[in-house]
This record gives structure tokens, C-alpha cells and sequence, in this order.
């Protein structure tokens, strides 16, 4: 209960922020950018259809024909981009929703740089300002941290809701809201979220990881960044200097949630399963190594 | 059930090699006014720090209110805390903080609202209510903090330096709250004001270099049950050795026109008074003024003086 409290206590408070407010608009953004890039490749391929029909001189039906041919295989390789996967390994729900496939591969982007951005003076503000001093004798460290965590979540679950929404209007605008109604519409929804809680969810315990260890507002901002920047690019550095064979590049590699990425996006439930449990994991771990740092903090 | 609102054993805390508290043996008593007394660097804040939780101690123990401190959040509503130098979110409304404690103190739901009016009008802060804690003065900054610590009406309150900053008329509010409002809870306060602290606390300790020095009552502090200080009217003059030899129960000494008299342990002050005035009385002499003991700030002045 206590948890919950400060919970909602620290959602009013990142909501009426200046910085909240900001969130906001960079989650909003990220819907018009998202529905904008759906529009885009949408147009992009209406024009081959008209392409192919007058230059090839096909009847309507024909060129549709090679316009959907073209989709197809345009379609697929942008996929197997996305998701690193064979085509034939990718979940046939994601495949068979394309926005919600663009979504979550722009979000598992862009979502880390918007979780840093809103999140990574979460426990180093209070750490300098004292805040948490009056707190610390009516709730516990661990009620603290959580109730913190869920707030973040919260802040980047209603952003996606943000995102979701004016993506849908954006389409709707557009009258290709026709796409949603594909049979895996519902499946890949949920697959949609859970992924991208998923990824969410462990890039906020990152960025936690990284605001605790720093006593200033400034040094979390820049080891956050860090800490990001380690995580996603430093296994690719690192085996491009040494191999991916290497012991430690391997290591280093499976300490990145972008590693596991792959598997969220895989048709087989065992492999799904993986990827959930790889995630749960490294959530996991970057807490726990939060809650050990701020358990011996001096607040 | 204990009689201690708070019992520490060799309490320490060290930051690097320095010591900030050192062993620190302290016992406060339920209900009491205990005013912690130390200059700047003494280790009050960090004794605070251990107790309200956000200090880890380095070694030895510490009870508050039967409860070690490592479950301190245990007592959550039980006790309250006025801690110095912290801020609260300043773009957060004065009636949601005061309504958020009132719940984090364990408030039930149905009376978290009522107990929030409560606390606010206690502290004068009912007409800022709708006023974000950025748009607020220092002292009603101050007079927020204090309403926070006495949310949920706790057991145990401590008080890091409550009338900082404050002009005469909020030290005076200030204090009237912590006399008239928090009567039966233990108040624990730090403070610089020796004064102040001598007028309003029961009890109080000194604490130096990170021990305890002295501590007990306030009247044993200041010696008001061991020290009299008659004020000679200029005419009179005093026979020491035939005084001494009359009362050898009291030492006497002759300061100008001050004798003091030191009473021993155990012995009433009441029948010091009246023995020595009836003795100066009856050699034709006569007095201006009788003083109890000294001011707290003669006694700390010396006994840190003497560590």
C-alpha cells in the first residue's frame, strides 16, 4: 500500500513537471513519427502499383498482382531487417500487422533514448536535494525504489498509450485504418505490448542503475547515456576488435537487452519464452544492483 | 514495554577516518522535551541522520521506541520527522505533500483529508493550501516542513533545528505548537538556540565532538537544584568562615556583592534558599535578588570547554 502511495505520488509529480510535460510531447512525437513512416511506405508502394501499370502497360489486376509481389518481398526484407531474424522464424502475427511491426522496432530505438531522457534524475534529485529524507522513516528503501520504478513505468506505459492512440488517429486520417482489422490484429497487439513492457520495463532499471550512482543530476545524465551507449554498442565494438568468440565479448553481450531482441520477435514460444526470461533477468539484475547501491546510500 | 523513547549503545558513524558520532550512549525519556545541544560539526544532524534512517550507522546499537533501528520503517506513523536542509518538490501543491504524509503516516483513508486540515491549520498554512511549495516564503517553507513531521500525530518527533530562519513571531508559533499540541509525545529537538532550548526542553544532552558530555534534566544542566546565587544588597557584608561554619552542609563563595552557594546532591535547594537568607537576615543584612543555578549557555560553555 505504502508502494502504491508514492507510486501515485511521483506520477502526479512527473506529470506536472515541466519535464513531464516534455515526455509527453517526445511519446506524442513518436506516434506522428511512427504513423507518418506506416503512411510513407504505404504511398511508396501505391506508386509501384501505378508504375508498373503504366510503364509495363498491365491491366489493373495484373499490376496489383506485381504491386502485392513487390510489397511482399519489400515487406519481408524490412522485417528480417527489423526483427534479425529469417523471415520464416518471425511471429506470423507481427508479420501479419505491419504497423504494429513498425512500431515496436522504432520504439525498442527510440523507447531507451525517451526512458533516459524522463527518467535519469529519478533517484540522483532527491539524492541531492535530501528528498527522500522524509520518507525514509515511514516506508522502507526497497517501498522507496519500487514505488519510484512503477511510477517511471507508469509515466512510459501512458506514453505508449499516447503513441498508440495518435498513431490510430493519424491512420484513421488516412482511411488505411483498414490494416488493423487483419485476423492477428488482437495476438499481435498483445505481443506488441508485452514486448515493448518488456523492453521498457529493463531499460527503466537500467537507467535507475545508472541515476543512483551518481550524487549530481549532470553525472546521472551523462552515466546514464553511458551506461546506454555501453550496453547497445559495446559488445558490436567490442567483437569487431577482438571476434565474437571472445569470453568477454560474450559476456559483456548478454548484459545487453538489445541482444535478446530477436527473440521477442520469433515465432516459437520457447524462444518467446527465452526472451521474456533473458529480459526478466537483466531487469532483475540492474535492480538488484540498484537496490544494493541505494540500501547503503547515505540519503 | 520499555520507558525509553530512544536507547543507543555505542552508536557510531564514520565517514572515511572521521568520526562524526562516537559512541554515542543516549537515553531519552517517553514523553520528555529533549533538546540535543552542539555546535556546528558536533554530530547532532548525523545522529538525527541515523534515527530518522537516512544515515546508516558505521557500529553499535540503537532503539527507538523498543524497535531496532534497522526496522525503522516499522514504526511508520509513529514517529515524525523535521529533518534540516531537504526539500520537498517544488512544483507540488502544499494540501497534496501534507495529505501524501498524512497517508504515508499510516492515516486511515476516510480521516487522511481531516487530518491534513488539521496539520495545516496547526501551522497556519490553511490559506496557502492550493499554493505549490515553490510559491511559499521560508517560513511557511519551514512551517510545511514541521506540519509533515506532526502528521498522523506521532509518537516520537524530532525537530532538526524547527525555528532556523524563522522571525520572532513563527519561533514564537513554533514554539507554542511544540508545548501546547505535542503534549504526551517524546519531542526530540536540535538546536543552537540555548535559550529557547532551555525554556522549552525537560531534558536535553550535550553532545561534543560526537559524545555525549553531560545530559539529564534541564534543571540539572543548568544546576538550578545545585547552584544559588544571592545578589547582596550594597551595605551588607558576609562573614564567610562564620556562614560555612553555621551551614558546612553548602560551599559558599563571595563574588563581589554575589555569594554563591553550591548545594550537594541530595540536598534540597529549597532549604538552601531558606537557610542562608535567614542566616543574612539574622546578621542585619539584606538581599536584592536570588538566582537558580546558571543559564544553560554558562553550562555548555564550560563543559565543553573542560572536554
Amino acid at each position: 500500500m505504502t508502494l502504491l502511495r508514492i507510486a501515485f505520488f511521483e506520477l502526479r509529480i512527473l506529470f506536472y513537471s515541466k519535464r513531464g510535460l516534455l515526455a509527453s510531447g517526445l511519446y506524442a512525437l513518436t506516434g506522428f513519427m511512427a504513423a507518418t513512416g506506416y503512411f510513407i511506405l504505404n504511398q511508396e508502394l501505391d506508386n509501384q502499383i501505378q508504375k508498373a501499370s503504366e510503364q509495363e502497360g498491365l491491366s489493373f489486376s495484373v499490376a496489383l498482382n506485381a504491386a502485392d509481389y513487390a510489397r511482399s518481398e519489400l515487406y519481408q526484407g524490412f522485417m528480417g531487417f527489423c526483427s534479425g531474424l529469417p523471415i520464416e522464424q518471425i511471429n506470423t502475427a507481427i508479420m501479419g500487422t505491419p504497423i504494429f511491426a513498425i512500431l515496436l522496432w522504432a520504439l525498442s530505438w527510440i523507447l531507451p533514448t525517451l526512458i533516459l531522457l524522463t527518467t535519469y534524475d529519478v533517484l540522483s534529485s532527491p539524492l541531492a536535494s535530501h528528498t527522500f529524507r522524509f520518507e525514509t522513516f515511514r516506508a522502507s528503501r526497497l517501498e522507496i525504489l519500487l514505488g519510484r520504478l512503477l511510477a517511471h513505468c507508469g509515466q512510459f506505459i501512458l506514453g505508449l498509450l499516447l503513441i498508440a492512440i495518435i498513431a490510430i488517429f493519424a491512420l484513421w486520417s488516412e482511411e488505411t485504418i483498414g490494416l488493423f482489422q487483419g485476423e492477428h490484429t488482437f495476438q499481435s497487439f498483445l505481443i506488441f505490448l508485452i514486448n515493448i513492457l518488456t523492453i521498457g520495463v529493463t531499460y527503466c532499471a537500467l537507467i535507475f542503475l545508472g541515476s543512483v550512482l551518481s550524487p549530481s543530476n549532470r553525472g546521472a545524465l551523462f552515466l546514464c547515456a553511458l551506461l546506454l551507449t555501453l550496453i547497445s554498442s559495446g559488445p558490436t565494438v567490442m567483437a569487431w576488435q577482438w571476434g565474437e568468440d571472445n569470453t568477454l565479448v560474450q559476456l559483456f553481450s548478454h548484459l545487453s537487452p538489445t541482444h535478446f531482441t530477436h527473440k521477442l520477435w520469433h515465432a516459437s514460444l520457447k524462444e518467446f519464452g527465452y526472451g521474456l526470461l533473458a529480459y526478466g533477468s537483466l531487469f532483475t539484475l540492474y535492480l538488484g544492483a540498484t537496490y544494493i547501491i541505494f540500501s547503503r546510500k547515505n540519503l | 514495554m520499555t520507558d525509553f523513547a530512544i536507547e543507543t549503545l555505542n552508536l557510531t558513524k564514520s565517514f572515511g577516518h572521521t568520526h562524526a558520532v562516537n559512541g554515542l550512549n543516549l537515553s531519552i525519556n517517553l514523553g520528555s522535551i529533549f533538546g540535543l545541544i552542539g555546535e556546528n560539526g558536533a554530530g547532532k544532524s548525523t545522529t538525527f541522520g541515523m534515527f530518522g534512517g537516512w544515515l546508516k550507522p558505521s557500529s553499535g546499537k540503537a532503539k527507538i521506541l523498543g524497535t531496532p533501528l534497522q526496522n525503522l520503517h516499522k514504526l511508520r506513523g509513529k514517529i515524525g520527522f523535521l529533518p534540516q536542509d531537504s526539500f520537498l518538490p517544488p512544483q507540488e501543491r502544499v494540501e497534496n505533500i501534507a495529505l501524501y504524509f498524512c497517508h504515508l503516516a499510516g492515516v486511515p483513508k476516510n480521516q487522511a483529508k481531516k487530518e491534513r486540515n488539521r496539520i495545516l491549520q496547526l501551522v497556519n498554512l490553511q490559506d496557502a493550501a492550493r499554493n505549490q511549495v515553490k510559491e511559499l516564503s521560508h517560513g511557511m517553507y519551514k512551517r510545511l516542513c514541521l506540519a509533515q513531521a506532526i502528521a498522523g500525530k506521532p509518537q516520537l518527533i524530532f525537530l532538526d533545528e524547527p525555528t532556523a530562519g524563522l522571525d520572532p513571531t513563527q519561533t514564537l508559533r513554533v514554539k507554542a505548537i511544540i508545548q501546547e499540541h505535542l503534549q504526551g509525545a517524546t519531542v526530540v529537538i536540535s538546536s543552537h538556540q540555548l535559550e529557547q532550548l532551555e525554556k522549552l526542553c525537560t531534558h536535553g544532552a550535550i553532545i561534543h565532538e560526537g559524545k555525549i558530555v553531560a545530559s539529564g534534566s534541564m534543571d540539572e544542566l543548568t544546576g538550578k537544584n545545585q547552584q544559588l546565587k544571592i545578589e547582596l544588597a550594597p551595605q551588607t557584608s558576609i562573614a564567610l568562615e562564620k556562614l560555612a561554619s553555621h551551614l558546612p552542609q553548602y560551599s559558599f563563595s563571595l563574588n563581589d556583592r554575589f555569594l554563591e552557594c553550591l548545594v550537594p546532591h541530595g540536598l534540597s535547594v529549597e532549604d538552601a534558599i531558606h537557610a542562608t537568607v535567614s542566616h543574612i537576615f539574622a546578621d542585619g543584612g539584606r538581599i536584592l535578588g536570588i538566582e537558580r543555578g546558571g543559564s544553560l549557555e554558562s553550562f555548555y560553555l564550560a563543559t565543553t570547554q573542560k572536554s
